[in-house]
């Protein structure tokens, strides 16, 4: 099965109604856990031990999925979504944090954004899209463009595997570490 | 038009003060940030946060277009280069008005006739200012010497590509003059590409004197008196203050209106500095150099003036006249800053990232402390390493040292080195308190007679 972000949206709001602390999901492959005390739970790496990284590094392999289709973390409050500044994706003083870690050593690679600029899905406006959700990326294939003024910069797929989501809007503005696809690794 | 949202294009304390402007503006504000500072204070402070780049600041905060495509992205309508990074390149305006942003500063135009040393030093001569004694450039060292004896020894040689204090060379008489020129300009030529060199009498004690300039687009041009940073170590000011109480009288109202004259023939438009050197011991002044931004002394002014100048760029920005004119503007009373830096004043200055663990800010009347830092701020090493500016302000000069001496004695800061230490033994030297001090005091006569660090005050850091 593949997850989409409405799913991991609606984990999300059943574990924030519910009274646990900690919730670790492994299914097909992805590793999905969420906790409330903002640091990932100590025993969930079980069947991959790796020591627990600091929360606060909030490097963008831990950040909500870029598509801000998700509640934002404490760590990612201030960083915005791609939509109009006005409803300021703040998080309330005192609200129980929701970290989501997607561990991508487990199967899922994210393809990020370099820079700050407009998310492009193909090389023109008439053109088709350089990758659709389901389609085969190699490595060096081009999945996007971000538009930097004028300047247009190709990103690569950066792994070989199956395109499970786009996680962006065509045209939308996009910053620098936001994921822009998530892809399912060969093997 | 009024601007109805601004970009911040900076990072540390200066990010955080254009915020608060912006928000007493009633604007809102988006910093743009680096992958470092996504955590940052600003960021947090403000409307919103864009992660343009990656935490190396030529993919950043000194990258144009990711700047520009950030302002745009988030429906910005005007840019705030605070100071440093691209607060001083023309690129940045003219990237601006290609693109339907409005540039918080003076045009691109004004920044290249006022950033060119040559160009600025023209223009003040036209004017009558006076400019350093000395010579354009030198072919040779035998005219090297023909300058020197006609302006007087000591004189300072200096690459005309040099800047910042690098690509200077100090002589002291007629014998070594040629040999210096020889060397220095063969120096120069490997530093910088570029052997040109220039002449200038060295003035043994020297004051840095500046004027805070405010122009809006409506021909308005008013000065908002001048600050003394005289208290420098290696050309990096240490301790600003306002007014320029140790200079007479008679100068200061020479450089205030000189610098108003300046700024008119540079067709300035936002808050502007012009910088000249005063002659401790014969009053003389020449001027410096212009700087086309906003600085980071600029507290002192507003806490003496009561106008905040960063405001006021935003209204001037968004085509506003100023709300005051000249004889609106009185300085009440004195006001003293410190530059807190992230640095090992016993290891020579070593700079020292790390996280801040604790950071209690002092409380007290006429205190104000400009900062990023917060119990827990984690201070990246991509970038300078100040922390914060403590200003104080008093009745008079006496108030706000003893106000900015107890200020420092009560800030909290663990987990990193700071320059506190050195910053008290400035501010409490009978020299700095005497008003004698100049440019090269701290380098040449404080620090040499500076103990080791359990000699020294520290700050307490145990409750009262």
């Amino acid at each position: 099965m593949s997850l989409t972000p409405a799913d991991l949206q609606a984990l999300i709001s059943a574990f924030d109604a519910s009274e646990w602390d900690e919730m670790t999901l492994v299914l097909d492959g992805a590793n999905i856990q969420l906790s409330r005390i903002g640091q990932p739970p100590a025993t969930a790496a079980g069947a991959q031990p790796r020591p627990a990284p600091d929360p606060r590094t909030a490097s963008p392999s831990r950040r909500p999925s870029g598509g801000a289709h998700l509640p934002a973390a404490t760590a990612a409050g201030a960083i915005g979504s791609p939509a109009d500044v006005a409803p300021v994706p703040a998080v309330e003083a005192g609200e129980r944090s929701t970290e989501l870690i997607l561990e991508h050593t487990s199967g899922v690679h994210r393809v990020t954004s370099p820079s700050v600029g407009v998310f492009w899905r193909a090389p023109d406006p008439s053109a088709p899209p350089f990758v659709e959700v389901g389609g085969r990326v190699d490595p060096d294939d081009p999945v996007c463009i971000i538009e930097v003024m004028k300047l247009f910069n190709h990103v690569q797929a950066g792994a070989g595997g199956v395109v499970r989501s786009v996680e962006v809007e065509n045209g939308a503005m996009v910053e620098h570490g936001q994921t822009l696809f998530l892809i399912d690794l060969d093997g | 038009m009024p601007l109805r949202r601004v970009l911040v294009a900076n990072r540390g304390e200066i990010a955080v003060r254009v915020v608060r402007a912006c928000a007493d503006e009633g604007i809102e504000s988006v910093v743009a940030v680096s992958e470092a500072d996504r955590d940052s204070r600003a960021a947090l402070v403000a409307d919103r946060a864009v992660c343009i780049g990656p935490a190396s600041a030529t993919s950043s905060y000194l990258d144009i277009p990711r700047v520009v495509a950030a302002a745009l992205g988030t429906g910005c309508d005007a840019i705030h280069p605070g100071y440093g990074f691209l607060s001083e390149r023309p690129e940045l305006p003219e990237a601006c008005a290609d693109n339907g942003l409005v540039f918080v500063g003076p045009t691109a135009d004004t920044i290249r006739r006022g950033g060119d040393k040559a160009a600025a030093r023209q223009l003040a001569t036209s004017l009558g200012i006076p400019v350093g004694a000395g010579s354009d450039t030198i072919a040779d060292g035998v005219t090297a010497r023909d300058v020197a004896d006609r302006v007087g020894y000591p004189v300072v040689l200096k690459a005309a590509a040099g800047g910042g204090g690098r690509g200077m060379v100090l002589v002291e008489s007629a014998d070594a003059v040629e040999a210096a020129f020889e060397g220095a300009s063969r120096e120069a030529q490997a530093a910088f590409g570029d052997g040109r060199m220039y002449l200038e009498r060295f003035i043994t004690r020297a004051r840095h004197v500046e004027v805070q300039v405010l122009a809006d687009t409506h021909g308005s041009v008013v000065h908002l008196g001048e600050r003394d940073c005289s208290a420098q170590r290696r050309y990096q000011k240490l301790v600003e203050e306002a007014p320029a109480t140790a200079v007479p009288l008679d100068v200061r109202k020479a450089l205030r209106e000189a610098a108003v004259e300046l700024a008119r023939a540079l067709d300035y438009v936002g808050a502007g500095t012009v910088e000249f050197v005063v002659d401790a011991e014969t009053g003389d002044y020449a001027f410096l150099e212009v700087n086309t931004r906003v600085q980071v002394e600029h507290p002192v002014t507003e806490m003496v003036t009561g106008i905040d100048i960063v405001r006021a760029q935003l209204q001037i920005a968004g085509g506003l006249p100023l709300p005051f004119s000249q004889d609106d503007v009185r300085l009440d009373g004195h006001a003293v800053e410190v530059r807190i830096n992230a640095e090992d004043p016993y290891r020579g200055f070593a700079p020292g990232p790390g996280t801040v663990s604790r950071w209690v800010e002092p409380v007290g009347g006429g205190l104000r402390i400009d900062t990023h830092c917060f119990g827990g701020y984690r201070i990246p090493p991509h970038y300078d390493s100040l922390l914060a500016k403590v200003i104080a302000h008093g009745a008079d000069r006496e108030e706000a040292l003893r106000r900015l001496d107890r200020g420092l004695r009560k800030l909290v800061v663990d987990g990193v080195p700071t320059t506190v230490p050195m910053l008290l033994a400035v501010i409490e030297a009978p020299e700095f308190r005497a008003g004698t001090h100049h440019t090269r005091w701290v380098e040449q006569e404080l620090m040499p007679s500076l103990s080791a660090p359990q000699a020294t005050p520290k700050p307490a850091a145990a409750p009262a």
